[in-house]
């Protein structure tokens, strides 16, 4: 277990490619906390942000063979198969919310603080994207959100918003671009690491 | 197509995981006609996409989930052995060799890829069993709450910036547990939850994070709250999504024990 410390994230899906449980318990120590924060931020609740974990690691068990390096990082890759499943679940749920039922869940876990002060390359990542998104024109950084974490289409973010539908697509494009700005030089220097 | 600004908000918004409808195939068609600047930006997207959720705090899954899921990936089958860089004939012959091969061991193929498909099946199954038990456990936890003897109910009212709200908690000492049941709750903004607390020893503890229905109700069950020597009141705050250690927010639901 200890060898996949030092090894890529596209090395270690490489050797889950080539069915070796250890390198998925390998990724799954790196990332799960990271994906579960997303489906928990999603879902909202961390009973069914667990199981949307265990579909998503069970996928790349089963199609680590569909990872295409040129299309962006693993750790991209990991986190749109969360979300995508994550949004999934939080529409299949929105009928029975309207019809006021209500999922009980158990609370979500505390991070564990160790996490947090164990990396400085991790904190020093997410301040730089904090900063950025609070960077954006309010109706941009709005945009971004309800499309990526409550997974509105654009027809529904512009009803939302009242907002025409062509609008809403400048503003994803804008919103983007300036967050790629920002975050790009920090990926070039290597995010698909260790 | 030559590339133009649409082409780049189509990007983006594929990029941000949403559905193009009928200009997805115009995109798609873009892309196979090749559009070096699309491609890029695709990739771009998606990395920046992914930062939207880099600020967000990581959760610790529960050591049992990784168990779970190692268990569920069945017996490992070997790797495909790896093709060799041999010269033409010996490619050739072991082409020949392998068509060979396929055609004498085609029954024991089929057979392997059943069995893989009942690992698959498996593995679905024991995914589907533990969700199954997880909703049992939610379950029986609130039986063991309402049915408890020294259950106590709670009255909540509404404070601060909504007044209209109010609650019940089904609170058991024994169990240490509490169920709330809210209504009138208001709509938060995103980025928001309700926190439930409970007070005891005079200080607040939380009790865990819930989101109201569209209709403003919920109904939500509280953490183990064992390490709480004895509920004295309990309280509903607005606070970040994913819930603060201390009450940041406005008190919207307070009560003491009826």
């Amino acid at each position: 277990m200890n060898s996949a410390l030092g090894e890529t994230d596209r090395a270690l899906v490489a050797r889950i490619e080539a069915r070796d449980p250890d390198a998925l318990s390998a990724l799954y120590d790196r990332h799960a906390a990271r994906l579960l924060g997303l489906a928990q931020r999603i879902i909202g609740t961390t009973g069914e942000a667990e199981e949307v974990l265990q579909e998503v690691f069970l996928f790349v068990w089963r199609s680590a063979s569909t990872f295409d390096a040129s299309r962006g990082s693993v750790l991209a890759w990991l986190l749109m198969a969360t979300r995508s499943r994550s949004i999934d679940r939080l529409r299949s749920r929105r009928p029975a919310a309207r019809a006021g039922l209500i999922g009980v869940d158990t609370l979500p876990d505390r991070a564990d603080p160790r996490d947090v002060e164990a990396d400085s390359v991790e904190r020093e990542w997410q301040a730089l994207c904090r900063a950025a998104i609070a960077e954006l024109p309010a109706d941009q950084r709005q945009t971004l959100e309800l499309a990526y974490f409550e997974g509105l289409t654009h027809q529904e973010i512009a009803a939302r918003m009242a907002t025409p539908l062509g609008t809403v697509k400048t503003r994803a494009r804008l919103g983007l671009m300036k967050l790629r700005e920002r975050v790009r030089p920090y990926l070039r220097g290597g995010s698909d690491g260790a | 197509m030559a590339h133009n600004e649409r082409f780049e908000e189509l990007a983006a918004l594929q990029a941000l995981g949403l559905s193009l409808g009928e200009e997805g195939s115009d995109f798609a068609r873009h892309l196979q006609e090749g559009c070096p600047v699309c491609e890029a930006l695709l990739i771009d997207f998606r990395e920046a996409s992914a930062a939207l959720a880099a600020p967000l705090g990581k959760i610790t899954p529960a050591p049992a989930s990784k168990e779970r899921l190692l268990r569920s990936l069945g017996p490992v089958s070997l790797p495909e052995p790896k093709r060799s860089s041999a010269s033409l004939p010996r490619r050739l012959l072991s082409v020949a060799a392998l068509f060979l091969l396929a055609v004498l061991v085609s029954d024991d193929l089929r057979l392997r890829r059943q069995r893989e498909e009942l690992q698959s099946r498996a593995a679905q199954l024991v995914a589907n069993v533990e969700s199954a038990r997880r909703d049992l456990a939610r379950r029986d936890l609130r039986v063991r709450v309402l049915a408890s003897d020294d259950v106590a109910i709670l009255l909540l009212g509404g404070q601060g910036p909504q007044p209209a709200a109010r609650g019940k908690v089904f609170w058991s000492e024994k169990a240490k547990r509490g169920i709330l049941v809210a209504a009138a709750l208001e709509p938060l903004p995103a980025g928001k939850q309700y926190e439930l607390w409970v007070f005891a020893q005079g200080k607040p503890v939380p009790a865990g994070v819930f989101d109201a229905d569209e209709s403003g109700r919920a109904l939500f069950e509280s953490a183990d709250l064992s390490a709480v020597p004895a509920a004295q009141n309990f309280a509903v705050t607005v606070e970040p999504r994913g819930g603060a250690p201390q009450p940041t927010g406005p008190i919207v639901l307070a009560g003491k024990p009826s």
